[in-house]
């Protein structure tokens, strides 16, 4: 899928993937990658960008932890984060569902 | 000579980043690249290594080699160029904001500093009260006072003010304001305690004095270009 489809919608999906559980850069790529069956195949690096700004505006919380010897650094939800995603995912809903309806897809 | 030492220590850092590992090569030229706070970027890099060590640990399991597990790994992780152009528009809208706060709050003090010293100096000499050496004296200091207030709103809204003795001279008149106020304030609480006259309007002059002097301090250590 094209990048620029995929950037507006970014910050959303890493929120969505972030959701249930504390992951770190890597897994969150993997999980868009799993979620979307290989569709959403961005330069992984782009990430962290979003993570870094996504945590800035205290959306995302993170901590190092220690893995394979390895310092590794892992991203939760806030409570912010999860009524943005919330409030978000109602508005994806009613948007795709105009758009659907516009194009006939429906 | 110099030029061959350089040509020397420019093929040794070659030969160095060509020894590395494309993983390693990779985050030495993130490191470089990336133009945000040094513990920040530290933080980047060692989230990059994680990622990259991970991607080619699970490219390793899938049969390539050491080497091409680790080039794969790169490649999909994007150019360090643009990963560390992403950090940095990031983070500038955060400075972009702080900046422009910044810029209102020392233009306003720097105008309410001025003001004061111009009404100060007319009042001195309609009054007629004080001697010439004092009148020379609040000239002076009004003079200074409303010059560096000048200087900082060209400073601050001046886009491109990239020289850096421009710089050093607004940080040099940075450490003046500061010690021009603190030297005000002490002064007018002194004279208070003798004679009883608490004259508040100098004590805030002094106190927006050191306020613009701080920020002005502040703002160029954000923004101080990089000398050639």
């Amino acid at each position: 899928m094209r990048g620029q489809f995929l950037k507006g919608h970014l910050d959303f999906l890493i929120l969505s993937a972030a959701e249930s559980q504390q992951l770190h850069g890597y897994a969150i790529i993997e999980e868009l990658r799993k979620r979307s069956g290989g569709a959403f195949d961005l330069p992984e690096g782009t990430i962290y960008p979003a993570l870094h700004r996504l945590e800035r505006a205290k959306l995302l919380a993170s901590r190092w932890s220690e893995y394979a010897g390895r310092r590794r650094r892992v991203y939760r939800l806030t409570r912010r984060g999860h009524r943005l995603l919330a409030r978000q995912r109602n508005e994806w809903r009613s948007f795709s569902t105009a758009i659907s309806a516009v194009l006939g897809t429906t | 000579m110099a030029q061959f030492f350089d040509g020397d220590i420019r093929s040794a850092g070659d030969n160095v980043m060509n020894s590395l590992s494309p993983i390693q090569a990779f985050l030495a030229q993130l490191r470089k690249e990336l133009r945000i706070r040094p513990p920040l970027a530290e933080r980047v890099v060692a989230e990059a290594e994680d990622h990259l060590l991970e991607t080619a640990k699970e490219l390793r399991e899938r049969n390539l080699s050491f080497e091409e597990a680790e080039g794969e790994a790169v490649a999909r992780f994007g150019t360090p160029e643009n990963i560390a152009k992403s950090f940095g528009s990031a983070q500038n809208t955060w400075e972009a904001t702080m900046t422009l706060v910044l810029r209102i709050s020392v233009t306003f003090l720097a105008l309410f500093t001025s003001l004061i010293c111009l009404l100060s100096v007319a009042h001195t000499i309609g009054e007629g009260e004080v001697g010439t050496e004092s009148m020379i004296l609040r000239g002076i200091l009004g003079t200074v006072v409303i010059v560096m207030g000048v200087i900082t709103i060209q400073y601050l809204w001046r886009r491109g003010s990239q020289d850096p003795t421009f710089f050093r001279i607004v940080r040099l008149g940075s450490v003046g304001l500061v010690t021009l106020g603190l030297v005000i304030i002490v002064d007018a609480v002194r004279v208070a305690r003798i004679t009883g006259d608490w004259e508040y309007y100098i004590i805030m002059m002094g106190m927006a004095l050191v306020c613009q002097g701080m920020l002005m301090l502040w703002s160029p250590w954000k923004q101080t270009p990089r000398e050639a």
